[in-house]
């Protein structure tokens, strides 16, 4: 960790809900409920409780995490750390006493793959994927939205013709 | 696949049933006191390959450098020690150690982990310290 003078702290006793991001080293004392993302390092203490995702170079738990950790260097949860979620980084230090419930990923390629499918889980029902709306299917959408405009208008001739004859 | 030579004494948790008891150091099975169901006390060390469906033990497994173990399911009693490549549904009742050349791949729940710079873990269900 970088020096005092640099650092970013969400003391003890503060709740946040949403999106924090620090440029520099951050340390949560706190209670935080959305994202965190560092530029640089990020302390969870041992007051801090994040229900959230954490994105940071290096990320030190000694904490409460509820949410995917990642990290591009260095991930180290010390002998409090209670995290849950995925954790995807480069390199993983755990320390007897803290556990960690997730799927994990660590290594030098751990960042470029995706953690959406555990490679190890062979019984697990494979995830769905929803691709995005592309063109062809907001042209057909166009498509109908004319065919019905077209029908309700020849509905309406029908039905004023039925009146004029009437 | 080789044993390790034994020590003086050995106590060792059924994997069956999780009691403790007292075997002889020469016992390669046994039939666990508390539940009658067989136990192995073998400690494993993998060269080359292994591939198997299932792989218990109440002893330590060591995967060596440049061996392979693949099967379904682990379940070890004492610790494991991994230099090589595993490919594993894994149960552990003592700490895994990764060296800094492991290669890890599946499911694993165990008490504690040390994981050395340089092992590659590429997915799986982790339940650590729990």
């Amino acid at each position: 960790m970088s020096d005092s003078t640099n650092t970013t702290v969400i003391g003890a006793g503060t709740h946040i809900k949403g999106e924090i991001t620090f440029d520099t080293t951050a340390r949560i004392l706190g209670s935080v409920e959305g994202s965190i993302t560092s530029r640089g390092d990020l302390h969870i203490g041992e007051t801090g409780q994040c229900n959230a995702t954490l994105d940071a170079a290096r990320i030190v738990i000694d904490g409460t995490v509820e949410g995917d950790v990642t990290a591009r260097e260095r991930v180290q949860l010390n002998a409090k750390a209670v995290v849950c979620g995925d954790l995807t980084t480069t390199s993983l230090s755990v320390a007897e006493g803290a556990s960690f419930v997730g799927y994990c990923r660590v290594g030098p390629e751990a960042s470029k793959l995706k953690v959406t499918e555990p490679a190890g889980k062979t019984n697990a029902a494979p995830r769905a994927t929803i691709p995005a709306a592309s063109e062809t299917i907001n042209a057909a959408f166009a498509g109908l939205e004319a065919k019905f405009a077209a029908m309700s208008k020849g509905k309406n001739q029908v039905n004023g013709e039925v009146a004029a004859s009437a | 696949m080789q044993t390790l030579p034994s020590k003086t004494f050995r106590s060792a948790t059924c994997y069956h049933c999780g009691r403790l008891f007292q075997a002889s150091t020469h016992a390669i099975t046994l039939t666990c006191p508390h539940c009658y169901k067989r136990v192995g006390l073998q400690d494993l060390i993998i060269h080359g390959l292994h591939a198997s469906k299932t792989l218990e033990t109440a002893g330590l497994l060591i995967v060596e450098k440049k061996a392979w173990l693949k099967a379904g399911k682990v379940h070890i009693g004492e610790r494991i020690e991994v230099e090589g490549r595993v490919e594993a549904t894994v149960f552990c009742e003592g700490p895994v150690i990764l060296g800094p050349r492991s290669h890890w791949t599946g499911d694993l729940t165990a008490p504690s982990i040390h994981i050395s710079p340089g092992a590659i873990i590429t997915g799986g269900y982790f339940r650590i310290g729990l």
